[in-house]
């Protein structure tokens, strides 16, 4: 008994403060942040991920008569991979298919594995993405897999992200605020935006008066010239 | 079914949900002093609870003091677990969070079975409301087991619990120990040990919400956590060998921890049942460290830290995660699956087979292979000193018959609904063994329950109550003579 007493005390005593948050480093030491539910930040760089396509953050889908974000759902499962995982993964431009050496295309995509497993399948699997052209066998097997599991997604129905991002909606789909924010005075006057997975974005208020904005997916923050508001 | 056989039943029911109506105010406070919307969910949640339980307390009120019955007690025990989680539901359901129903009951019998698995994403933003009521729910649960494990289930005699028995006797100086006196003990032992875990995780830097949640999770052996990266998010040597410590106190008989007080930590020592569980934990341990240091090429102290904290976290049902650890090689699943299905000590609030079961098994193989070689020698096969009955020896084989039964059935009804093998394997051990994470690319420990169909969520929470209730109680219900006058 006073042993186990003494022991509480020592713990009590002992240890500094923490502060919860901090940069994931992948296993080669680049620091990686989630964008959205197929983008990734590298080294402060935004990378696809290659194969895959997400609901944009923004975007609901249907399930059981009712909606649900879908789009901020897939980039927070992302984020839990990456926050569990990120320490056992690598992150390299795609094999190129015909000549099979590391020749990166330009679209800057990325494939992520942990040993032999491909993240791309994993999110296919889980029914968070779809996989886009040109497809490879494992992932078609992937998706197919979720799709007749009436996993993530496929439960209900949704709008491809490609066509989502066109401005097709499903009949139900009442205008909701986007998702992103957009600040127009980060520092040095920069102007940054912030996802739902970001730390800082429960923080931050959108103020139209000073110029800040709401975006409805990543590809259009950026498209605009704005920059993601870095690793937490 | 006679209307004398239902109205106590659900007079206490009745009772149970008023409390579980009353429970649902503190989030609602926490929310309001927060300034978060959800308040007004807790509010109305807890007014329809109450509302209901006062309800069936007034409509079921019997004209003498309350007795039940055999049968009365059984009913009890599956219904009141059943109809709990339908009102703890609520405010999930309600939230903003924008789950529909199934999520919302599986999220609740997670909760209340102690079990872990959620299907809830974005934690690291939630109201403060819904993750304290996530905990609450695993408190409340951790409380309900532990009462049920030692007070209802060995008069039950359920699963060879009857050797039990003799352990009160221990834990107090009176010559005819009650029941009540026993719960009232174990529930203070609960309540220390929780303010201890919370006020160590605070010491160590976790903010002061955090850590009492954590702490109520950790001692209930549930799991949930108020981030997505569950424990991972912490990046915290010392927060993790703490939780360590009290998931293993939470995996324990707490009887035993009445014993200390009168006799001393010689108590636990002298359990084999203890003995034997840190025994497993140990070599566990020690095999997933080894395989992580040698062969997956990690350095010693990582491989240690994240090989102790993961296989206590299972083996105890808690289910905590700091790290992905199905991907750490086959040797390493394999054993992680195996340790779901192991359990904690009988009387803590771990789920599983529990390690006293598998003693007896254990030695009932023992005595098999002497009668084989010896068949005119007498060997008494005893625990803790004590002769083992035959009828313990066979309650013991059949639940774990039971127990591999149901783990068949509930996998082929996942793959029926189409999951793959690794999602129906890991999925139905661990909702049976009330651990939390599975295995696999969607519900491993960096995935989670959202992704899965309706039916497969269901089929999990029917899977995690039968666990909880230790699969005897719910099964009996089932019997036409059990029904029968």
């Amino acid at each position: 008994m006073r042993g186990f007493v003494g022991f509480m005390f020592a713990v009590l005593l002992a240890g500094p403060a923490l502060g919860a948050g901090h940069a994931r480093h992948l296993r080669t030491g680049e620091t990686i942040a989630v964008i959205d539910g197929d983008t990734v930040e590298i080294d402060g760089v935004a990378r696809d991920l290659s194969g895959i396509d997400a609901p944009e953050l923004s975007q609901t889908c249907l399930l059981d008569g009712g909606t649900w974000h879908c789009g901020t759902a897939a980039a927070f499962a992302l984020k839990k991979i990456i926050d569990l995982d990120a320490a056992m993964m690598t992150c390299a431009p795609p094999k190129n298919a015909t000549t099979g050496n590391g020749v990166s295309p330009d679209d800057g995509a990325v494939v992520c594995e942990v040993g032999e497993k491909d993240l791309g399948v994993r999110l296919l699997r889980d029914g968070y993405v779809v996989a886009v052209a040109p497809v490879t066998p494992g992932y078609a097997a992937a998706e197919a897999a979720a799709r007749d599991a009436g996993l993530g997604l496929w439960r209900g129905r949704f709008v491809p992200p490609s066509g989502w991002r066109a401005g097709r909606r499903l009949a139900y789909e009442t205008p909701a605020p986007c998702v992103i924010k957009g600040i127009a005075d980060g520092a040095d006057g920069a102007r940054v935006y912030y996802g739902p997975t970001d730390d800082g974005y429960d923080a931050v208020t959108s103020d139209p008066a000073r110029g800040d904005r709401r975006f409805c997916s990543d590809e259009d923050a950026r498209a605009a010239g704005w920059t993601h508001a870095g690793a937490s | 079914m006679s209307v004398s056989l239902i109205r106590p039943v659900l007079h206490v029911i009745g009772v149970l949900i008023v409390i579980l109506g009353l429970a649902m105010l503190v989030p609602a406070v926490v929310d309001r002093i927060y300034a978060n919307p959800d308040w007004r969910v807790f509010v109305a949640s807890g007014a329809v609870t109450m509302f209901v339980g006062i309800t069936l307390i007034l409509v079921f009120r019997g004209e003498h003091t309350l007795v039940l019955t055999l049968r009365q007690t059984f009913l009890l025990t599956t219904l009141s677990w059943v109809i709990l989680t339908a009102f703890a539901a609520l405010p999930f359901q309600f939230s903003t969070f924008d789950i529909g129903y199934v999520d919302a009951y599986f999220e609740a019998m997670s909760g209340i079975t102690t079990t872990g698995s959620t299907v809830l994403v974005g934690l690291d933003t939630a109201p403060p409301g819904i993750l304290l009521w996530r905990a609450i729910l695993q408190w409340l649960g951790g409380i309900g087991v532990i009462v049920m494990g030692v007070a209802i289930l060995p008069i039950l005699n359920v699963g060879g619990m009857q050797l039990l028995r003799t352990e009160w006797s221990d834990t107090s100086d009176k010559a005819l120990p009650r029941t009540a006196e026993i719960a009232a003990a174990m529930f203070r032992v609960y309540v220390a040990l929780t303010i201890a875990c919370a006020v160590a995780l605070a010491a160590e830097g976790m903010a002061p919400f955090d850590a009492v949640t954590h702490a109520m999770t950790t001692l209930s052996t549930g799991g949930f956590s108020t981030s997505d990266a569950s424990i991972g998010h912490y990046a915290s040597a010392a927060i993790e060998w703490t939780l360590v410590l009290f998931m293993v106190l939470g995996g324990v008989t707490f009887t035993l921890y009445i014993q200390v007080f009168h006799r001393g930590v010689g108590a636990l020592t002298r359990s084999s049942q203890v003995r034997t569980f840190l025994l497993l934990l140990a070599l566990a341990s020690l095999m997933v460290t080894v395989w992580r240091w040698r062969i997956e090429d990690v350095a010693l102290a990582e491989a240690l830290r994240s090989a102790v904290f993961g296989v206590v976290s299972i083996a105890t049902t808690t289910g905590f995660t700091t790290t992905d650890y199905s991907a750490w090689g086959p040797f390493a699943v394999v054993i992680f699956f195996l340790l779901t299905f192991f359990g904690g000590c009988t009387g803590s609030t771990s789920g599983g087979i529990k390690v006293y079961r598998l003693q007896i098994l254990f030695q009932a193989a023992q005595q098999q292979m002497v009668r084989l070689f010896s068949p005119h020698r007498v060997a008494v096969a005893r625990y803790d000193g004590t002769p083992i009955p035959d009828a313990v020896f066979h309650s013991v084989a059949s639940f774990f018959f039971l127990y591999i039964a149901t783990f068949v059935i509930l996998v082929l009804g996942l793959g029926l609904i189409g999951l793959d093998l690794d999602t129906s394997l890991s999925g139905a051990a661990t909702a049976l063994a009330n651990v939390g994470p599975g295995l696999g690319p969607v519900i491993g420990p960096a995935g989670n329950f959202a992704p899965l169909p309706d039916a497969a969520k269901m089929l999990l929470a029917a899977g995690m109550l039968l666990g909880r209730l230790e699969l005897w109680t719910v099964f009996i219900l089932l019997l036409p003579s059990f029904w029968r006058r």
